[in-house]
């Protein structure tokens, strides 16, 4: 049998399911900083300062943020936030969510069981009945 | 599998600590600090002071290196700062400025 001539001295990488672009930060790691980008976040560990993406951000049940502003364009929050989310898409809070801080975003919604202090910003149009009353 | 993946369009300036594998696309300034592997891909950019497990650059590192394993310098790397690892290797093709303790 014909064998390969190179030798394989390292494993090869794990394959990934996400592009290249995602991020993904593991339930054990801690940032004290500003992370930005243009790509997709996932955190899962904690996080203590600013957060600026381009792409979705998903903050996962057992995941703790706390910050000043949160950007993005979708949102989506399973853990716990202490700050401000300011998306241009739309903002979820999961069941196992805890946030406390304003929400401001295209769409909102808030599944049963969450926990949420602050305000709410999203742009819709009221309905003619409530736009008369006001 | 690496757990962490800080991704190609990603920039985090501040500091850095995981108790796991991490893997770097993007950029990082500020410290990282793992316990476990680091790899700094091709395209990876770290201004920080790193420190972990066996370590394997393949972009660009300005900073000291640190490593309680074995470091690894690809090809294409790019390494300004000293690195201290029990055990090191340098490939044909990796850029390296800095000193080296062995610990000997």
């Amino acid at each position: 049998m014909a064998q390969a001539k190179t030798t394989v001295r390292h494993a090869p990488p794990p394959v990934r399911s996400g592009s290249r672009d995602a991020a993904v930060l593991g339930a054990s790691v801690r940032i004290r900083g500003r992370i930005s980008g243009e790509g997709d976040l996932s955190i899962l560990g904690s996080v203590e300062g600013d957060v600026s993406v381009r792409g979705d951000l998903t903050i996962g049940d057992g995941a703790r943020v706390a910050s000043e502003t949160l950007e993005a364009h979708a949102v989506t929050i399973a853990g716990e936030l202490d700050g401000d989310v300011s998306a241009s898409g739309p903002v979820r809070l999961a069941s196992t969510a805890r946030v406390h801080g304003d929400l401001k975003g295209s769409e909102i919604s808030i599944e049963e069981g969450a926990q949420f202090a602050g305000r709410l910003e999203a742009d819709f149009e009221l309905p003619a009945a409530l736009g008369k009353a006001r | 599998m690496a757990s962490t993946v800080i991704g190609a369009n990603i920039t985090i300036e501040g500091e850095v600590i995981a108790d796991e594998d991490v893997v770097v696309q993007g950029t990082i300034r500020g410290k990282l600090t793992a316990k476990d592997g680091v790899v700094v891909e091709a395209g990876a950019v770290v201004e920080a002071d790193v420190s972990g497990g066996p370590m394997t650059v393949a972009g660009q590192v300005t900073g000291n290196v640190t490593s309680t394993d074995r470091v690894e310098l690809q090809s294409g790397a790019r390494v300004i700062g000293n690195v201290k690892a029990a055990r090191i290797t340098i490939a044909d093709g990796a850029h390296f400025k800095g000193n080296v303790d062995m610990d000997v």
